[in-house]
Parts: C-alpha cells; sequence; structure tokens
C-alpha cells in the first residue's frame, strides 16, 4: 500500500510537471508510432495521422514547443520543449472543436504576441493535416 | 490599453515590452531590454550574459558539461591559428596592426560603427579585408568560418574581458540602429516567428531539447565554437553565420553575411550588449 502510494504521488508530482508523457508506457502495443514507424506503417486512420503528423520535425513539429500528455506516449521519442503549455485533456478543455481548429490555423488570432506558428494561415500544413490533428487531440 | 492598439503593436511585431514608439530612444531602448531580462532571471546579473544560454538557470543541470568541456577548450587550435594569422606580414611586410589604431588594442568594444571619412559602416570582419586590401592582399572570400573567424577572435581577444561600449553618435548610426531594431522585432518566414519570440519571449524556455539563450549577451562570446557546426567539420562561426541559421529555422531566407541587414542587426544587438564584457571565443552546444 505504502509503496503504491509513494508510486501514484510521484505520478502526480510528474503529471503536474507536465511530463507524464516521459513515463514508460506499460503496454509497448499499445504506444503511438515513433516518426519512423509512421513512416514505414503509413496509418490510415485520421488521429493517428494526425499523431505522425504533430511528431514530424517538418510538418507539425508540435513537440518543439509542447509536450503531449498520453499514456500512449512512445518512449523512444526524444524530449519535447515547453514554450507551448502540455496537451492534455483537450477535450474536455475544448469542448467546442472549431476552437481547437482555429488555435492551431492561426494562434495570433487569440493571442496577437503567440510565439505559435499559423499553420493554416501560413499553409505549413494542409487543410486535412489541421482535421486530423484535432481528431486525434480528442482521444487524449 | 485597447484591443485595436495592441493589434497594431503586434503588427509591428513589438510586444513584451520594447515598444517602437516615437519617444523611444536608443537610451531608453537599452534600459528597457535590459532591465527585461534582469527582472525575468534574478539570479543573472548582468555580467553573466556573456556566456550566453550557460548563464541561465534553465540550462543549470547542463552547465556542468560546458564547465568540463572549458577544462580543455575544443577551440585552442583557433586562437593559436588566429593569431598566428594576425602576426603574419604581408607580402609587403607590413601586418594587421599597421591598419588599425593602437594595433587594434581595445577596439572591439565599439565595433560595429558608422565611420563619416569611409561614409560605411564598419564590421571586424569587413575591415580586417579592408585592411588586407589595402596591403595588396586578396580578401578572405568565406565570411562565416575559417580564417575569418579566426582572426575575429584574434581582434577581439585584443579586447578580452573588456566591456562593450558603442556608440551612436551619427545619424548614419541612429538610422542603422533603428533598421537593426526593426529585423530583431518583426516575424519572418513562413514560420513567423522574430527573434524576440525566441530569444527575449521564450529565453529559457526549451524548444525540443534546446534551451533558448537570452537576446541579452547574444554576440559577446564571439565567433563560437559550437558541437552543432563541429558535425560537419566547421565548428567555428562568425555571428552572422548564426544569424543565418536562425533566420533559415523559421524558413526565411538566410542573407549574405556582411549584408547590410545583418550588419544593423549586429549593431542593435551589440548596442544592447553595452557594459557586458567580450568573452571571445566561446563554446556552445
Ligand atoms: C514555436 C512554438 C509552438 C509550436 C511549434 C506549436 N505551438 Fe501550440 N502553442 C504555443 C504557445 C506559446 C501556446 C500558448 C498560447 C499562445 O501563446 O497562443 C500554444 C497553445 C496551443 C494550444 C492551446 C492550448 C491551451 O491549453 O490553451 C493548442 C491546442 C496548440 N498550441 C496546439 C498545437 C499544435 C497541434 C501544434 C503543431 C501542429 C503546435 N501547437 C505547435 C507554441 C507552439
Ligand atoms: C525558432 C526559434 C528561433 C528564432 C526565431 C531565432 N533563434 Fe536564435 N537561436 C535559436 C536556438 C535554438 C539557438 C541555440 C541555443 C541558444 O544559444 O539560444 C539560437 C542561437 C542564437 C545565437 C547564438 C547565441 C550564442 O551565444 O551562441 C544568436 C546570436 C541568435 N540565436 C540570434 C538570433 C537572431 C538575431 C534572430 C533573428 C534574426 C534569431 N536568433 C531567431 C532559436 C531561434
Amino acid at each position: 500500500m505504502r509503496k503504491s502510494l509513494s508510486i501514484v504521488t510521484a505520478a502526480a508530482a510528474v503529471l503536474l510537471a507536465g511530463n507524464l508523457a516521459m513515463i514508460p508506457v506499460a503496454t509497448a502495443g499499445d504506444a503511438l508510432p515513433t516518426d519512423k514507424e509512421c513512416g514505414k506503417s503509413k496509418p490510415t486512420d485520421a488521429a493517428t495521422k494526425g499523431w505522425c503528423t504533430m511528431i514530424n520535425r517538418k510538418q507539425g513539429n508540435c513537440l518543439a514547443c509542447h509536450d503531449v500528455v498520453t499514456k500512449r506516449f512512445p518512449a523512444a521519442l526524444p524530449a519535447s520543449g515547453n514554450i507551448g503549455p502540455p496537451m492534455v485533456s483537450m477535450k474536455a478543455r475544448f469542448p467546442d472543436k472549431a476552437k481547437l481548429r482555429a488555435q492551431i490555423w492561426d494562434a495570433g488570432v487569440a493571442n496577437p504576441t503567440t510565439s505559435m506558428l499559423p499553420f493554416g494561415r501560413h499553409k505549413i500544413i494542409s487543410e486535412s493535416d489541421i482535421d486530423n490533428i484535432v481528431t486525434f487531440l480528442y482521444t487524449i | 490599453m485597447n484591443k485595436k492598439l495592441i493589434l497594431m503593436l503586434a503588427g509591428l511585431g513589438i510586444a513584451f515590452g520594447a515598444p517602437l514608439t516615437a519617444s523611444a530612444t536608443p537610451e531608453s531602448d537599452l534600459k528597457e531590454f535590459q532591465g527585461y531580462f534582469l527582472k525575468k532571471f534574478p539570479t543573472v546579473p548582468l555580467e553573466a550574459y556573456k556566456d550566453g544560454v550557460n548563464a541561465l538557470p534553465q540550462y543549470a543541470d547542463r552547465v556542468g558539461n560546458w564547465e568540463l568541456i572549458m577544462d580543455f577548450p575544443p577551440f585552442e587550435a583557433d586562437i593559436e591559428k588566429g593569431e598566428e594569422l594576425w602576426a603574419k606580414p604581408f607580402a609587403n611586410g607590413k601586418t594587421y596592426s599597421s591598419c588599425f589604431q593602437n594595433g587594434g588594442k581595445g577596439l572591439a568594444v565599439g565595433y560595429p560603427f558608422y565611420d563619416a571619412a569611409t561614409k560605411k559602416m564598419h564590421t571586424i570582419e569587413a575591415d580586417i579585408n579592408e585592411c588586407r586590401v589595402r596591403n595588396g592582399e586578396k580578401p578572405i572570400k568565406n565570411m562565416k568560418y575559417g580564417e575569418m573567424a579566426q582572426l575575429t577572435i584574434a581582434f577581439r581577444r585584443l579586447s578580452q574581458g573588456q566591456k562593450m561600449a558603442v556608440k551612436l553618435n551619427s545619424p548614419e548610426a541612429l538610422a542603422t540602429y533603428e533598421k537593426g531594431k526593426q529585423f530583431y522585432w518583426a516575424r519572418r518566414g513562413q514560420l513567423n516567428l522574430s527573434c524576440a519570440n525566441c530569444h527575449v519571449q521564450n529565453a529559457g524556455n526549451k524548444i525540443r531539447g534546446d534551451v533558448l539563450s537570452a537576446g541579452l549577451g547574444q554576440g559577446t562570446g564571439f565567433p563560437v565554437y559550437r558541437t552543432k557546426w563541429s558535425l560537419s567539420n566547421k565548428p567555428l562561426g562568425t555571428i552572422h553565420r548564426r544569424y543565418g541559421g536562425c533566420n533559415k529555422q523559421v524558413r526565411a531566407k538566410p542573407l549574405k553575411p556582411q549584408s547590410a541587414a545583418y550588419t544593423a542587426l549586429e549593431l542593435y544587438q551589440a548596442y544592447m550588449n553595452t557594459g557586458i564584457e567580450i568573452k571571445s571565443p566561446s563554446q556552445r552546444q
């Protein structure tokens, strides 16, 4: 009991630090693909496609600035940045899907001094890439 | 502040307390810029910024590695080569020292500067080449790395430990300063980021695995020896090489080293570094 409690406390502390993603996943089979695996397996479902766009450095490169808090985070992925807030409970925090999409399309509308890139407005990624990312974010 | 005004300021690329208001002078810019960082990092004194990212508390867990490297600095050979090149006579028997007042001693703290006699901006690299040409030698072509970087180290080390003190004492220097300031605060490239977005707003934050250095102090340590650049076997780089890299990162077209825009940017950064010591060369990630 005591031991499991301290594990829970440790996990909570890590969660607070926005670093849950660094905890090795229990069931490896469940983990999201790494960039390399994305290239090999060519996922067809929207959510996994969105994830693959997010982690690719030449596409979304979201992890340069954001941690993604999910138990399915692949252990092999390099450290994330902390310029933006960690992505956690996105569906609960963005009940309006359009708002979430708008944040990715052009973060400058909500915050003119943002350092997030205008992914849609500057055509950094495609419209369907953005849709896929929103689909993925709704799974975490 | 109403929303329209905020948007207008944002349109100019201005935020986080360095407004391009008509009343802003270089002196007030300087106070605001240095004040911003001294407040953001209260444990980091002004003089520490010469060490770049190593000065920031967010880098504390890696600074030990840097200190270890500094026990046997990888740039020793470049310092020696630079001194050798600096002392080596041209075909006419003269040396670089002959081109500079006082042999160049203590001059680096005032670079870049506008000179009324020649009617242009002077950088260290350009003056080194001008000295060569005046003495019948060919100018060095590569302004990013190699011999030019080594010679620049030799020149800046003649002012080692002295505090930056760039002067803006002509209308031309002031106009160039304003251009550099615009460049620093304007968003650019497909990724739409300004220098200030990364090095002011996000100084100390992590972009992927890199900790972003503060805009304050940038340049005082140049030329730098960079671990990343050593992967391509050209570990040493001038400040304009670095500017090109930071432009490319946001998918903007990098400009030529020694272009007027980069020289203006260097002037703005050098002026912001007023009072910070030169420490050349330096080692960076
Ligand atoms: C260069 C840095 C950077 C990159 C790259 C970046 N973001 Fe952001 N992001 C930010 C910042 C900073 C914020 C905080 C809000 C703001 O300033 O607009 C933010 C906020 C957000 C938010 C709102 C989160 C909240 O909790 O309110 C979402 C959603 C988001 N980003 C998604 C993404 C996605 C998806 C990508 C990749 C396709 C991405 N970001 C890439 C910097 C970045
Ligand atoms: C997308 C983020 C980003 C933008 C925008 C950016 N930089 Fe950088 N810059 C970096 C990173 C990352 C480094 C390497 C880590 C460090 O020292 O900050 C760096 C390093 C530097 C250095 C070297 C510091 C040293 O001590 O070695 C200088 C100088 C510099 N940047 C200037 C600029 C200027 C000037 C601009 C605008 C033209 C700019 N940067 C725009 C990310 C950026």
